[in-house]
């Protein structure tokens, strides 16, 4: 199943991902203007600035958006996808909604869990705060 | 703007599933098409512009080239542009660019479309994991490890964040399909063309919630053709064109901070078309707008200038937007009944303003149409163009 999945465009994203499977939710943070933002990248998206360092995210946020898919390769319907506006970074992740289709609502309050994808890596998803 | 360039000849192939037809054969018909309706000869055409033919297909190398060489037109200006589903609006307006600077006198832009429809990709199957990569990763690092074979989650969750922000009923996007149904009924070039009403799109299976499968665009074949030549040259079918604007955001498919309800370059690409051709949008007779989805091709009826922001859905249901209405949205049936391919659909577009600017529309002409606007996008509506044309 890996296999029908594309490479990953830079070392950012090779990085993201191993931590992930260490349970950690990483981004980037320019050292030059002191933006966090996501998803991490190897130079800052507004000041274009090279030094960068990675820090944690809480995994707080908050969901701005959500639906199902019907054609894909995993996290077909019944699963919720959706977008979370991250607390302390500035951009949005797109990731599993564990929450069931009827109780979704958008502004909901969601932390971030991680879990073995059938892509053989860990993934991360979202469940209410509480 | 003085542009003094005119649309001479258009062509295309029908719309639809065009089983066992190569990308060749369907780009020779449609340039055919194009270069007899402009009533010229094959050698005055001196550039030769197309797009890629597909998103998801062992993609050939060298189009241009080889259909230069296949219909035998030698040529000064050759590019193959790639920008999504903008593609071959791009390609017209660079075009455009070279004939009025002088150094061209009339050219031809071509694109062809063939794809792997979303049931071969969903089977995933080992013989065409190459082409199940290519669509996945259009999507980037992040998106893509979510399994992403196609766009529509995206548009799904920016029509969702138009329904909660403005309140809107499912009913009140589902009389879009109808209308488009209606139209494309009157055009032979359409893929679908039966009726369908109000309960059928909202009985139809839901693909990605807030989108039923009649709200949705097939993915279609075909090929489209255009021949431009110097408005001075051209005889009096001749459509100038008047007007052009361009914008892309800064995103490509979820913006980071911004509104997903929202579709900046949309507005700031019909502005800059507008303010060039000296009109408002309110003095558009007839335009085609590339909306894959209904709540989207919705939401950029306001971000085009011709309704206020959350009254495209009460303008529909009012007729506005009809054949007689105050501007004639998609008579051609739209990316929904018409059919979508993307790379040849501004192609299609152009066609149908074209035709309808002539008065040669039939059934579907919308009477004293003399002003058009043809809109394309790429991404998830991140970028946009938008060219005004005018009827002589
Ligand atoms: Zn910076």
């Amino acid at each position: 199943m890996n296999g029908f999945l594309s490479n990953l465009e830079d070392s950012a994203a090779r990085l993201f991902y191993d931590e992930l499977q260490n349970g950690r939710l990483m981004t980037t943070k320019c050292e030059r203007c002191a933006l966090v933002f996501f998803p991490p990248r190897i130079t800052c998206p507004d000041c274009l600035g090279g030094e960068i360092k990675w820090v944690q995210l809480s995994g707080k946020g908050t969901l701005y958006a959500f639906t199902q898919q019907h054609q894909s390769l995993a996290f077909r319907k019944p699963t919720v996808v959706g977008i979370v506006e991250l607390d302390d970074a500035r951009g949005r992740i797109f990731s599993i909604i564990d929450v069931a289709w009827e109780e979704a609502r958008i502004g909901m309050r969601l932390k971030v869990d991680f879990f073995d994808s059938p892509f053989g890596f860990k993934m991360h998803k979202f469940l209410p705060e509480e | 703007m003085e542009m003094d360039v005119a649309i001479a000849g258009v062509g295309m192939t029908d719309v639809g599933v065009h089983e066992g037809s190569t990308w060749l054969e369907l780009a020779v018909a449609a340039i055919s098409e194009a270069i007899e309706d402009a009533e010229i000869d094959k050698s005055e055409i001196e550039a030769v512009f197309t797009t890629p033919i597909g998103y998801t297909i062992d993609q050939e190398k060298f189009i241009a080239q080889r259909l230069a060489e296949y219909l035998s037109i030698p040529s000064r200006s050759m590019a193959e542009i790639d920008c999504g589903g903008a593609s071959s609006l791009i390609a017209v307006r660079l075009l455009c660019n070279e004939i009025s600077s002088g150094r061209i006198r009339a050219g031809l832009v071509f694109a062809a479309h063939i794809d792997l429809t979303p049931e071969k990709m969903a089977a995933a199957s080992q013989e065409i994991v190459h082409l199940i990569r290519m669509a996945n990763g259009m999507y980037g690092s992040y998106d893509s490890r979510l399994g992403m074979l196609s766009p529509m989650p995206y548009y799904a969750m920016s029509i969702q964040r138009y329904m909660h922000e403005f309140d809107v009923a499912p009913v009140d996007i589902a009389r879009l399909p109808v209308l488009l149904r209606e139209n494309a009924a009157k055009n032979p070039k359409a893929q679908y063309k039966d009726p369908i009403t109000v309960e059928d799109v909202l009985s139809s299976k839901m693909l990605c919630p807030p989108i039923h499968l009649l709200e949705s665009c097939p993915v279609s074949h075909g090929a489209g053709a255009v021949v431009l030549a110097r408005a001075s040259d051209v005889k009096e079918r001749g459509v100038l064109v008047i007007g052009y604007g361009e914008a892309h955001d800064d995103s490509h498919f979820i913006p980071a901070t911004k509104d997903l309800s929202r579709f900046p370059a949309v507005e700031l690409s019909s502005l800059e078309a507008c303010r060039a051709a000296g009109i408002s949008p309110d003095d558009v007779d007839v335009a085609e707008v590339y909306g894959a989805f209904a709540g989207v091709e919705l939401m950029c009826y306001e971000e085009l200038g011709f309704f206020e922001r959350g009254q495209a859905l009460a303008a529909l249901a009012q007729g506005k937007t009809a054949i007689g209405g105050d501007v004639a949205i998609n008579t051609s049936g739209g990316r929904l009944s018409l059919g979508h391919a993307p790379y040849a659909t501004p192609l299609f577009e152009i066609y149908e303003i074209t035709t309808q600017l002539r008065g040669e529309a039939g059934d579907r002409q919308v009477n004293g149409a003399k002003i058009g606007l043809v809109h394309a996008e790429h991404g998830m509506i991140n970028g946009s163009a938008v060219m005004i044309l005018e009827g002589g």
